[in-house]
């Protein structure tokens, strides 16, 4: 059974005036999100990445990229250091952006990543609950107030937007819940309790949970706030997969999987064309579910 | 792992998905206060 189709993005969506940032923006979903956003004429696009080259050659891609370069050439795309493993580096990417950057409008928070051995971060967490959902957390409170005083500038709502998956129903916490005397981060952290296969659900369910208690502590009116999935894809996700699962994951993403503009369209939508009744909620197909 | 569960989770609906919530909130303020100890939880 294939994936429903997603449609183009309407063609009112505009950007312009925009200042956007998008977290993995250097490769895969993260960096056709950024595409898009400066076909669609956003005036400026951070790409907060954890290698400074790599987002420095992304940078140099999308300016002149055919699709960018003629409709909005006078764009601004500034790379920014963040890496998701780090507390830290999270913090002072925050800091940065909040002495650097007066206006933000969109925070995609796009980066994340699957492996499937028990790493420990470089703040002391299992590595994929680090990076998927600690430190995405950690970025939307810390950013929420310059949302919150752009949104109030604008007159308008400004958006954050976190990318989820529809795995994060393989989630262990049915049968290994949370227990009632301890932390979130404890339970993932435990490696007696940890699964190689279902972390990145875990993580995800996370990501899932959080939307869904910070749209509860901020009003749509201010930021509206939602979690999508963009369906499989065929990026280089898979690239810290073990041996053994990456050809079958390249031959299913071969038969199933949409094209990373297809797939962008759905990180455009979320965090564009869906208005307030996305609020809290999550998005698969670019359909609002509960 | 190779079939799109095409479900949202239902544990979020349930009154233990109540508690996670909670529970993710309140911790995601506590990181947040012991990572930059200028944060403001009253902010939010």
């Amino acid at each position: 059974m294939g994936q429903p189709h997603i449609p183009d993005t309407p063609s009112s969506t505009t950007f312009k005036g925009k200042t956007i940032i998008v977290t993995g923006g250097n490769a895969g979903l993260g960096l056709e999100a950024a595409r898009q956003y400066l076909t669609l004429h956003a005036s400026r696009v951070i790409l907060a990445v954890r290698s400074l080259s790599k987002g420095n050659e992304a940078a140099k891609y999308l300016s002149s990229h055919p699709s960018v370069a003629s409709v909005n050439p006078n764009a601004e795309i500034k790379v920014m250091a963040l890496d998701l493993d780090d507390y830290k580096s999270v913090a002072t990417f925050a800091q940065n952006v909040k002495s650097e950057i007066d206006v933000l409008d969109i925070l995609l928070l796009n980066g994340g990543v699957n492996i499937m051995n028990y790493q420990v971060s470089a703040s002391g967490h299992e590595r994929v609950m680090q990076v998927n959902y600690l430190s995405n957390a950690l970025l939307a409170l810390e950013l929420l107030p310059l949302l919150e005083s752009t949104a109030a500038k604008r007159g308008s709502s400004t958006r954050l937007t976190l990318v989820g998956s529809q795995t994060m129903g393989m989630h262990t916490l049915q049968k290994k819940p949370v227990l009632e005397d301890e932390t979130i981060t404890h339970r993932f952290d435990d490696k007696a309790r940890y699964g190689n296969l279902q972390r990145y659900s875990d993580s995800k369910l996370m990501i899932a949970a959080f939307t869904q208690a910070l749209a509860q502590h901020v009003p749509a009116s201010k930021v509206i706030i939602n979690n999508l999935c963009p369906g499989s894809v065929a990026t280089g996700f898979d690239v810290n997969l073990p041996m053994w699962l990456k050809p079958i994951m390249w031959v299913y993403r071969k038969a199933k999987a949409r094209t990373v503009e297809e797939g962008a369209r759905t990180l455009i939508y979320a965090s564009g064309v869906a208005q307030a009744d996305s609020h809290g909620k999550f998005i698969l197909n670019n359909v609002i579910t509960e | 792992m190779l079939i799109h569960i095409c479900r949202p989770a239902p544990l979020l609906a349930q009154p233990e998905g109540k508690t996670l919530k909670e529970k993710a909130w309140a911790e995601a303020i506590a990181e947040a206060q012991k990572v930059d100890p200028q944060f403001k939880a009253a902010a939010i």
